[in-house]
């Protein structure tokens, strides 16, 4: 009788562990399989969104992040010129750029022809920018340099005047000509303090 | 075209949710967490467009569900040791002995199963899954097959044993218990 009733327990067991491992992996409190598909679809449809969202960032943000970046590359690829020599740019300029500058204008004329050919010399010296050299390498070779040229009206009647004048005549020319560089100088301007009394005692009563 | 392929997809989900929920479940024993894991598996096969060219869709599901409760434990491992707690924190449901007086035996085997060591747990709870043999189970474990056929039958025996043990108590204690005169 004990081995019937033991017999009937190891099978009821069986039918137990079975059972039960039957449900170990399906709960009571799962939902049903509409549930569970709609809220995967749910999830589904907000990473799509949100990948949309993204997209459409993108497609915004690339154009205007690439159109900055090639504006940075110009910028930086474009030589840095100052302001004032953008007029080098042109031809004229380009053929004598300083001639006009007034540093270089007021050569002083003197008598002496060294001293002429010198401030010529200093003249073709700071004119001689690589646009000029640019231009000069392009005209032809000239056989005698300088040019032979005639002499100007001022350069025929100083010349005149240094053949026929006295000496005395040159050295007070030569003499102002000196005085004419020399600083000029001011007398001290003298100003009387005012008198702030007399002043008051003048002024009416407010 | 992506109205089509998402009605599809949503076939396709149908089809599949209710096996996927119960092999999270099996390892997470959260019927929130398996949800959770479930949504994740699914949403990661319809970003990678892997959904359609499946050779096994069950076989792949059951990999890719298990992989990802797996990882959840494993973080939750790490997080509650962190916040310096024990993950297996004893639960509020009455013990085996508890639920065994109580003639509740469902409860009983279920707890008896989660006691047992997770090598001999998991092989078990994907059995419980159905629609998955020992073959798939040794897939999904990356173990051989072999090696799952015996954790399973090792893994059965020991519950049968306590199970027997426990239902045995308040019955021999009836039966040899001395007879009142």
């Amino acid at each position: 009788m004990h081995l019937q009733s033991d017999k009937t327990r190891t099978e009821d067991l069986d039918r137990l562990l079975d059972a039960a491992l039957l449900s170990y992996a399906a709960p009571a409190e799962a939902e049903d399989t509409r549930t569970l598909t709609a809220g995967v679809m749910a999830s589904v449809r907000d990473a799509e969104s949100h990948r949309r969202q993204w997209r459409w960032g993108f497609a915004a943000g690339i154009p205007a992040l690439s159109a900055l970046l090639v504006a940075a590359v110009l910028f930086r690829g474009a030589p840095h010129t100052p302001a004032d020599s953008r007029s080098h740019t042109s031809l004229a300029a380009a053929v004598q750029p300083q001639a006009a500058q007034p540093a270089l204008a007021p050569v002083p004329v003197l008598p002496q022809i060294s001293l002429h050919e010198e401030s010529h010399r200093e003249v073709a010296r700071l004119t001689r920018t690589p646009q000029t050299v640019l231009v000069q390498r392009t005209l032809p070779k000239l056989e005698q340099f300088p040019s032979p040229h005639p002499l100007s009206l001022q350069e025929a009647l100083l010349e005149g005047f240094a053949r026929t004048s006295v000496p005395a005549e040159k050295a007070a020319i030569i003499q102002a000509q000196r005085n004419s560089t020399q600083p000029l100088e001011i007398a001290a301007i003298r100003i009387t303090p005012l008198n702030l009394d007399t002043e008051n005692e003048t002024s009416p009563e407010r | 075209l992506r109205q089509q392929e998402e009605t599809e997809f949503t076939a396709f989900v149908e089809r599949n949710s209710r096996f996927v929920f119960r092999v999270a479940y099996a390892m997470l024993r959260n019927a929130h967490d398996a949800e959770d894991v479930m949504q994740e598996t699914f949403l990661k096969l319809w970003r990678k467009n892997a959904w359609q060219q499946l050779d096994s869709e069950r076989g792949f599901l059951a990999r890719a569900a298990w992989r990802t409760a797996a990882d959840r434990v494993d973080a939750m491992r790490l997080r509650s040791r962190e916040e310096d707690q024990i993950f297996d924190l004893p639960s509020s449901a009455p013990n085996p002995e508890q639920s065994a007086l109580t003639a509740n035996w469902t409860a009983v085997i279920h707890q008896l199963i989660d006691a047992l060591p997770e090598e001999l747990r998991r092989p078990l709870a994907l059995s419980s899954v159905g629609e998955m043999n020992s073959r798939d189970i040794a897939i999904v474990l990356s173990i051989p097959e072999g090696t799952a056929r015996t954790r399973l039958m090792r893994a059965r025996q020991l519950l049968w044993e306590k199970l027997f043990a426990l239902q045995k108590t308040p019955q021999e204690e009836s039966r040899y218990a001395p007879a009142k005169r």
